[in-house]
């Protein structure tokens, strides 16, 4: 009798033993939504940096112990099946994290979702700001760049530039109609208002996303007549806006400011054809030469072969930052993972990077400058580098932008 | 004063190429009576294949245009191919069956091009010697865009030369006002048929190609072009050429007027426009009454019998599996079945207007989406209450179906369908552009059930309650004396109407009825989502709505239910295994349409009858 118990209990033990061990390889599943088939400029060089990290952590014994595996769908840049998508992969596939890459209405749709049913999630390409701040959901991280960033950067190189030229102006804002317009338009007037410009703000055309008609449109600007245009205008809408605008003289003797469009992602479209003296965003990789972010180049070159854009290191960036919060976590608990999103320090190509621990905004560097055509290519030329963390409202601005949002409700 | 000329010139120049795809879809229209919804991918097909030959070629000088010639050329060749692979196998069904074949089209070609040119924009060459512009009154105008006012005056009086004085022309006029009595004299009207087809997309294809210098390929161009050419044919009259002519001026104008003085709601007045239209010249322009003689859509043939007594029992079982469904699949089980019975209460009541009601509408996302919108904005901006925001759904939709139903019944086939469509494009249009009310394309977020109602096997219950009492209502219906009444309208309107029942009464009360249901189905669909968004109302809602109907089949209640199990299955699956989603679902949607044109059910009744001998 008592060998009977003791053979049971040892197979018992065996099969607990194993069961474990399982339990310690079973991979760690990141559920991955970007809108890979529409307007997909950032999607595929992004899903590359996520690769690379992937592989690169799981070489290096992945994350306590346990692999990495991603589970890439499609949204098509539509909120609706992107929550779907969600739904299945939390149910269905049972993933701890998810990642995301995609048009800033769809990621806010996510969001919403995510913070309903408590799934932590990394965003790579939202860069409308109302993700971190108007609809803050706890449960997530960005670390993408903020557009208020961007649009300060913007502003701060057209004052270094222009000086009092840019004082007491006409503006007119021509944008899409979706978050990532109305998002930067509002940081815009603040940061104008901030730095004293006294900008007077004359007109506005919002375009249905991809329906531009420029010329009409560009027709209707001209009666306003601007002294500055601020635009966040991209992808055929850009292509659209850039060709008429130089067909109708519109620039000319104008201050074009268009955070965004800098981006060897929208940039290399438009290639002998970028028009030049805008002041843009962008991402000169050639001209970057810490020893860090070199070595991440080389490394990409030789997986890939193919040019270093801007959504890969932000891509690499985003399992970085998983793969350092499940470490601090200790575990693949959620509440655990969101505390541990609270001032995170992640590895990036451009050093330790860490997460505010007020919105969960990641403090990158970016660059702003001209834009510019050498040898029929896009370039950025006259560039300065700021930071992230530089060009953000205050703490109590910030708190001001979470508390407006509860009264509306 | 300048500017409005220059305004002017702007419009005109969108109405140039406007008039290009929309000629084409219209000559399609007249000889083969197909609404061609493919129209809008050849477009994009012109334009990429144009991309790709100056590329190969070199954008400068004659290439350039040589590249546009082989362009078009390309498309016509690919759209006469489309034309024998696929159309001559549905020219005998159903007109609605005919869209969706074309809508299959659409979907496979989407595929093609995303895998052989990859899903970035790209941007081609200026034309060569036309890349600048010259001065009128003072200001700057691109010299392309008066090139292509130009270019499409010549195709106009080419394509009226064509039609007028060449033996092709005077048969394709012939068979666009009888084509019957075209075949009876002896024209092989297959070969006229695919010539017409090939014609109207080598138009399609040049339009496309020419929009090489103004803008850059892309993935969305045969979607944001189909609806467009689609209003500008309605506008003008199902095929007639100078209706398509005027009513590209008249769109494209608005169109650059309107930027002007309403920047707000570019999009709304495009549709109004065609409403409005719709509403006083129910054929369009130039259309005329006689287009609609030809055979009227058999949607829905053959009474339909109340199901036989032993059916009840496979109902009962059905039930009881629906019960014990939270014990016997997990929780992504249970989730895609909410939306299964969700979409099947949505397109049971599309069934009820289609099938007993006999009226082909295409907006059916209207209703679907006025629904969704009510308890969206009632929560967010009222803090309604679930039950509340549940009730006022069905109410809103039901509103909306009363205000454009009593528009619709007065129209009747193709153009019903049309007049149904704008109606849903411009509520569409609202919401995707009233960005301070209704979040625009962010939508409205975080509306989700109370908490006795957030898991999801008390959310099952609740919409497998709601739901399953609501097909029932809608199952009643249909063998009351008023489904009785409104059958007897569809399958002979003038003898109903002799005995006293009032057509357009009847049809307009079914429209409303159909939309509360579709309403209620909306409503419980923002709370599986948490969230609304504008695709609700758009046009790929109505068309999985119209999937589901026609694949479960239009002759049996089950249909609707069949069709939305296997279609959001299906839908979820493909999408899940295969990267070519949309090339699966396109070939699965085509082989019903031409194997099945029954639907699921309809072939399976007609598999057992045949078994039993019932019929040969």
């Amino acid at each position: 009798m008592k060998k009977v118990l003791l053979c049971t209990a040892v197979l018992f033990g065996l099969f607990a033993a194993q069961a474990m061990a399982d339990n310690a390889k079973e991979p760690i599943k990141i559920g991955d939504i970007a809108a890979y088939t529409k307007g997909a400029l950032f999607a595929e060089p992004y899903n590359h940096g996520v690769k690379m990290a992937v592989d690169e952590i799981n070489k290096a014994g992945g994350v306590l112990g346990r692999p990495l595996v991603v589970l890439s769908r499609d949204s098509k840049a539509d909120p609706g099946e992107a929550v779907r998508i969600a739904q299945e992969l939390q149910t269905r596939d049972n993933v701890n994290v998810l990642i995301n890459a995609d048009f800033s209405g769809t990621t806010l749709a996510v969001s919403s979702w995510a913070k309903q049913n408590h799934v932590p999630m990394v965003v790579c390409a939202s860069e409308a700001d109302s993700i971190i701040w108007k609809q803050r959901n706890d449960y997530l991280a960005r670390v993408d760049y903020s557009g208020y960033a961007w649009v300060s950067g913007s502003i701060r190189k057209a004052i270094d530039l222009y000086g009092d030229r840019l004082k007491n102006k006409r503006w007119v804002v021509i944008a899409p109609n979706i978050e990532f317009g109305h998002s930067f338009l509002q940081s815009a007037k603040d940061i104008a208002a901030a730095h004293g410009l006294n900008a007077n703000w004359v007109g506005e055309q919002w375009p249905a996303y991809d329906k531009l008609d420029a010329g009409a449109t560009l027709v209707a600007l001209e009666q306003d007549k601007p002294d500055v245009v601020f635009t966040v205008l991209w992808g055929d809408d850009l292509a659209k806006f850039v060709r008429e605008a130089k067909k109708r003289d519109f620039t000319k003797n104008r201050i074009i400011i268009a955070p965004a469009i800098g981006l060897p992602e929208y940039f290399d479209m438009l290639g002998a054809e970028t028009p030049k003296g805008w002041v843009t965003v962008g991402f000169p990789f050639d001209e970057i030469k810490t020893p860090s972010f070199v070595d991440f180049a080389n490394r990409y070159e030789i997986a890939y072969h193919a040019p270093l854009k801007t959504y890969s290191v932000i891509g690499y960036d985003g399992i970085q930052a998983i793969a350092a919060a499940i470490r601090k976590a200790g575990s693949t608990d959620p509440e655990k993972i969101r505390q541990a999103f609270d001032g995170l320090h992640y590895p990036t190509p451009f050093g330790e990077q860490s997460l505010r621990a007020i919105d969960h905004q990641t403090t990158l560097p970016f660059w702003v400058g001209l834009s510019d055509v050498v040898d029929g290519k896009p370039k950025l030329s006259n560039w300065t580098e700021y930071n992230v963390g530089d060009n953000l409202p205050s703490d109590d601005g910030i708190r001001a932008k979470g508390q407006q949002s509860k009264e509306n409700k | 004063m300048s500017f409005l000329f220059i305004q002017l010139l702007t419009g005109l120049s969108t109405a140039a190429v406007l008039f290009l795809v929309a000629s084409g879809l219209s000559l399609i229209f007249g000889v083969t009576r197909i609404l061609n919804f493919a129209h809008g991918s050849l477009y994009m097909l012109g334009a990429y294949i144009a991309y790709t030959l100056t590329q190969f070629l070199g954008g400068a000088g004659m290439n350039f245009w040589l590249s546009l010639l082989l362009a078009s050329v390309g498309t016509g060749i690919i759209g006469a191919g489309i034309e024998m692979l696929i159309l001559r196998r549905v020219y005998h069904v159903p007109e609605l069956f005919q869209l969706l074949a074309t809508f299959a089209v659409v979907l496979i070609v989407q595929d093609v091009t995303l895998h052989t040119w990859g899903p970035e924009d790209l941007l081609g060459p200026q034309a060569p010697g036309l890349a600048g512009s010259i001065t009128l009154l003072g200001k700057p105008f691109p010299s392309y865009d008066l090139f292509l006012i130009g270019f499409a005056l010549v195709v106009l009086a080419g394509l009226y030369l064509l039609l007028h004085k060449t033996h092709f022309g005077i048969l394709v006029r012939a068979a666009t006002e009888d084509r019957e009595m075209v075949a009876n004299l002896g024209t092989n009207q297959k070969w006229l048929f695919t010539a017409v087809f090939a014609l109207g997309s080598l138009l399609a294809g040049l339009g496309g190609a020419l929009q090489l210098p103004r803008e850059s390929v892309s993935l969305t161009m045969d979607m944001s072009m189909i609806i467009d050419a689609f209003v500008v044919v309605v506008i003008g009259g199902m095929g007639s050429l100078r209706g398509a002519a005027l009513a590209s001026v008249i769109v494209g104008v608005t169109q650059a007027f309107g930027i002007l003085i309403f920047p707000q709601i570019t999009l709304v007045l495009l549709f109004l426009i065609m409403a409005v239209v719709l509403v006083f010249k129910p054929y369009g322009l130039f259309g005329s009454v006689e287009d609609m003689t030809v055979e009227k859509a058999q949607i829905s043939n053959g009474a339909m019998k109340p199901p036989a007594p032993r059916l009840k029992y496979v109902w009962i079982v059905a039930g009881i599996c629906l019960l014990a469904l939270p014990w016997l699949v997990g929780t992504y089980g249970l989730v895609l079945a909410s939306e299964m019975i969700i979409l099947a209460l949505f397109a049971a009541s599309l069934h009820f207007i289609m099938g007993p009601g006999g009226l082909g509408v295409f907006g059916h996302a209207l209703y679907f989406g006025l629904g969704a919108y009510a308890v969206a904005l009632l929560t967010k901006y009222f803090a309604v209450a679930m039950p509340l925001a549940l009730i006022a759904a069905p109410i809103a939709a039901v509103l909306g179906a009363l205000v454009f139903g009593w528009f619709c019944v007065r129209s009747q086939g193709i153009y019903l369908a049309m007049l149904t469509f704008a109606f849903a494009q411009m509520i569409w249009a609202v919401a995707f552009q009233w960005y301070d009310v209704t979040g625009g394309d962010n939508g409205l977020l975080g509306i989700w059930p109370p908490e006795w109602a957030s898991n999801p096997t008390a959310f099952y219950y609740f919409v497998l309650a709601l739901s399953g009492a609501s097909i029932f209502i809608l199952r009643h219906m249909i063998f009351s004396p008023y489904g009785y009444a409104l059958r007897a309208v569809r399958d002979q309107t003038k003898r109903a109407e002799a005995i006293g029942l009032n057509a357009r009464k009847l049809q307009w009360m079914g429209l409303g009825l159909a939309g509360a249901f579709a309403g209620l189905a909306g409503g419980l669909f923002v709370y599986s989502k948490g969230s609304v968004f504008p695709t609700t109302l758009d046009i790929h809602t109505t068309l999985d709505a119209f999937v589901m109907t026609l694949i479960g089949g239009l002759n049996s209640l089950s249909g609707p239910i069949v069709g939305s199990v296997v279609y959001t299955w299906l839908k979820s699956e493909i999408s899940r295994q295969t990267e070519l989603w949309r090339l699966a679902l396109g070939l699965i949607i085509l082989s019903i349409v031409i194997f099945f044109p029954q639907g699921i059910v309809g072939s399976f009744n007609q598999w057992v009858r045949k078994r039993k001998g019932e019929i040969g």
